[in-house]
């Protein structure tokens, strides 16, 4: 029982971070249907900046509240500006192109950021900052937590519920759910489809920025090819939640955070990647539209 | 024995049906071709009449029903081994392949037919050259067929609308059918097109003994030329039979046209 | 062509023959650092011209050309240097039986990465064959019989300039003879427009598997040359990074074109040990230029016509 409370909080912990980077893809593939490829390099992006802005800020702030949610704040802008650039000078001349294209380009984007970062910051981990100061729990003899999993889970918690709220209970909201539906429509019921697109890929980079924070305090260790992993498995997480489906996401997020952390535990931890992608295959072959996605019929 | 040989249907449609998502997007479908007949399928728009192709051609798979063609039952394969049958067919929304020339479009119809082994395309045999000749003729002259005969090289894309409709149905001819279905060749052609179009379409008739199933908006088209007509609403055939009888039916009337 | 194709049996002798005596002024009176690059860009353009017929053929999207490189690598240099070293396998001919298998093995490994990809689009399958890509350089990454991120070094260099450009026409004349016939055009049909290949007769899933197979048989080999070219592999030499070069190349040539993947694979080889301003900043420069072409040129220098071609409208 204990193991099975442990795992659970690990699980659930490492899921939150997946669920904030799912919802990136998983938005942006509503609207535009294409797998923003950087997305996981935008994450890392975020991570740097976390690192980053430790150093310029020296020991200015002690850890605690303020140092965590300033960080974050950087980091979501951090991010925030990376997508949106993408978005602006990559993706957007390439709107009415064959998706083929837009894909290729994203995978262009993925590895100038990749190479970018380690031409910038060089190929080393990093320790990202301390900002906050690690308490453990012990409940049990076999069971331990730490403050930061629980920050990790309510930050995470929040920021899903905000984004629920977000979308289904404002204006903006719903014009994004217009546009995701069809965006030729959208634009002819006169929602600013570009804003809304622009809005988007904000929010989405903004989350990964998050997530990035929340990432970095967990396991301290930054370094240009993190994205790589983590965007997968998040990817893995949307489809297996379906793709366009925010709650889905968010689902596949901490089901898959919660899959491998059991797998460590009662498997061995050489598989824990290779459960992210068993998943895919199994969802691909079985269910593609995932738990709560629906697939796009092509017109015949 | 004494007992008369019927002669069998080229194809037989019993009860087909096919829903998506809970909408019955058509069913209890049912539709008898004889060999070399010409047929129309016309009905208001969202009738089904497409999914009705797409059942036929294996695109879709019906989830009641059944289908045979010349003896043999067709539901539930794939759309390659329904061509392989003798079915082939153009689409409403052109889907011509752009990159290539219009001659190897017609090409890529014959490809079923063709006797190429791996080893004979890589090491060039006789066999190989043999084909590759008797492929690229045989386009040329189904191009000529459909009044593309000077637009053999020409990349697919760069092709007219109406050259693109007709492309298609050369295409369509390559594979062989004995059943043609046409969705809306007519769309987009102007009067003089639409007069070279019946033609080819009785030219087809006669000298290749292929049954054509036509989906066509134009009544007078439909009208003018075909034998027999299935009239479908909401997924449901509504009316069978002759043009006159097709046109004064009532139900059929009160499809197109509403209720007074 | 035809030509060419009805004294087939003279042709390549007379290539062979060409070949080796490159080979031999090459090796006497070139700069070893030139030779180097010139045998390199060989290699990459057997890897550029096999991605060019899963993807630019075919039509299906791959980031995984580098795991089917590896493949090829690693179980040829287990061949020559790990199981059996010092044996026939490290000779010539041996090393060319090392990499022929190191190839087969890979295509194996093409048909298992084809065969979902047949249910798979674009996007999807990009994610698909990067996921095969990362998990074969993480499982050898994590094999100390294969050296963990060490890898293997000391491995016989027999592939020469001979043996790498011999690769490098066959390879050429496969995928040539392939394309410019009834399958090629069953092949491009599918990746034009797939519902109309298969309501012609086209059995899309078939070609899709050819394609994957054929392309990282080929991609294999060009491996196996690779390690015994460089005389040591690690899992890095097979990363993300290296798969998007080889899309970067394809691209660049033309999608679709055979002799563009060469012409690509030769420009993105030679010009960075040319311009010194390359050289520093590829990292950067590279996925530049490929999002560049994709804005501005998608159909990269040749489109999808073949340098002979050049000028013609296609």
């Amino acid at each position: 029982m204990q193991a099975f409370l442990q795992n659970l909080i690990n699980g659930l912990a490492l899921g939150g971070v997946y669920a904030l980077v799912a919802l990136g893809y998983t938005m942006v593939y509503g609207i535009l249907q294409f797998i923003n490829f950087a997305h996981s390099e935008i994450f890392m992006i975020g991570a740097f900046a976390g690192v980053l802005s430790a150093y310029w800020l020296g020991g200015l702030v002690e850890p605690g509240w303020l140092s965590l949610s300033l960080t974050m704040l950087v980091s979501m802008a951090a991010c925030a500006l990376v997508g949106i650039l993408a978005e602006r000078l990559a993706y957007r001349p390439l709107r009415s192109a064959p998706r083929l294209n837009v894909l290729i380009t994203a995978v262009g984007v993925s590895l100038l950021l990749q190479n970018l970062a380690q031409v910038l910051w060089g190929s080393t981990p990093r320790l990202y900052p301390m900002l906050v100061t690690p308490v453990s729990f012990h409940p049990g003899p076999d069971l331990v937590f730490t403050n930061i999993q629980l920050i990790v889970i309510g930050v995470s918690i929040a920021l899903l519920v905000g984004l629920v709220l977000l979308v289904h209970r404002t204006k903006l909201g719903i014009a994004m759910r217009a546009v995701s539906f069809d965006i030729e429509v959208a634009s002819l019921m006169g929602i600013p489809t570009n804003r809304v697109i622009v809005f988007t890929f904000f929010l989405g980079s903004a989350l990964a920025g998050c997530a990035a924070t929340l990432y970095g305090i967990s396991y301290q260790k930054v370094e240009p090819m993190m994205g790589v992993w983590i965007g997968m498995k998040a990817f893995v997480a949307a489809v297996f939640g379906g793709v366009g489906s925010l709650g889905g996401a968010v689902l596949g997020g901490f089901i898959l955070g919660l899959a491998e952390s059991f797998t460590v535990y009662y498997g061995s931890s050489t598989f824990r990647d290779a459960i992210a992608f068993a998943i895919l295959i199994l969802v691909l072959l079985i269910r593609p539209s995932g738990l709560f996605g629906s697939v796009r019929k092509e017109k015949v | 024995m004494g007992a008369k040989k019927v002669k069998q249907a080229l194809l037989s449609v019993e009860n087909l049906g096919v829903s998506f998502g809970g909408l019955k997007a058509v069913s209890n479908f049912n539709l008898s071709i004889e060999e070399g007949s010409l047929h129309g399928l016309i009905g208001p728009n969202g009738a089904g009449k497409t999914t009705v192709f797409n059942l036929l051609s294996g695109i879709y798979s019906a989830d009641t029903g059944q289908f045979r063609f010349e003896g043999k039952e067709l539901r539930g394969l794939r759309p390659y081994q329904v061509c392989g049958a003798g079915i082939a067919r153009t689409f409403q929304n052109i889907r011509i392949f752009g990159e290539l020339s219009a001659l190897d479009n017609v090409q890529v119809g014959f490809h079923q037919g063709c006797k190429q082994s791996y080893w004979a395309t890589l090491f060039r045999t006789a066999r190989f050259r043999n084909e590759e000749e008797r492929i690229c003729g045989s386009a040329g002259e189904l191009l000529e067929v459909v009044g593309l005969g000077k637009l053999g090289k020409v990349r697919a894309s760069d092709l007219s609308y109406g050259d693109q409709r007709r492309l298609e149905i050369a295409r369509a001819l390559a594979t062989g059918p004995r059943l043609l279905l046409l969705d809306e060749p007519a769309a987009g052609m102007n009067s003089s097109e639409k007069v070279q179009l019946m033609q080819l379409i009785s030219h087809l008739r006669t000298k290749a003994k292929v049954a054509i199933l036509v989906i066509e908006h134009d009544m007078k088209l439909v009208m003018g030329i075909c034998e027999r007509i299935t009239v479908l609403d909401h997924g449901e055939v509504i009316a069978v039979g002759t043009p006159s009888e097709v046109q004064h039916n009532p139900k059929v009337i009160e499809a197109y046209l509403g209720v007074e | 062509m035809k030509s060419l194709s009805k004294n087939a049996f003279l042709v390549s002798v007379v290539f062979i023959l060409l070949l080796a005596a490159l080979d031999s002024l090459l090796g006497a009176y070139l700069n070893p650092y030139f030779l180097r690059v010139v045998v390199n860009a060989g290699i990459a353009a057997i890897l550029a011209l096999s991605l060019n017929l899963v993807s630019g053929c075919a039509g299906q999207f791959s980031l995984g050309h580098a795991g089917f490189m590896a493949v090829g690598a690693y179980v040829s240099v287990a061949l020559t240097s790990i199981a059996f070293p010092q044996t026939w396998f490290s000779s010539g001919l041996g090393v060319g039986a090392a990499c022929l298998i190191g190839g087969l093995v890979a295509g194996v490994a093409g048909y298992f990465v084809g065969l979902p990809s047949a249910r798979l689009r674009g996007d999807y399958l990009a994610i698909v064959t990067l996921g095969f890509s990362e998990i074969v350089r993480v499982f050898f990454l994590n094999l100390e019989w294969f050296g963990r991120a060490r890898g293997v070094s000391g491995i016989p260099k027999e592939s020469t300039f001979f043996w790498v450009y011999l690769w490098l026409a066959v390879t050429f004349v496969v995928l040539w003879r392939l394309m410019r016939s009834s399958r090629g055009r069953a092949i491009l049909a599918l990746r034009d427009n797939e519902i109309a290949a298969e309501a012609m007769g086209v059995n899309v899933a078939h070609y899709k598997i050819v394609s994957f197979v054929t392309s990282s048989f080929f991609a294999g080999v060009a491996g196996g040359l690779f390690a015994h070219y460089q005389g040591f592999i690690d899992p890095q030499s097979f990363d993300f990074s290296r798969s998007v070069m080889f899309v970067i190349m394809v691209v660049l040539g033309g999608m679709g074109s055979l002799s563009g993947s060469v012409l690509g694979a030769f420009v993105l080889t030679i010009l960075p040990e040319s311009l010194r301003v390359f050289e520093e900043y590829r990292l950067i420069l590279f996925p530049l230029i490929l999002i560049c072409l994709m804005i501005v040129r998608p159909q990269g220098i040749l489109g999808s016509r073949e340098i002979w071609e050049w000028g013609r409208k296609k």
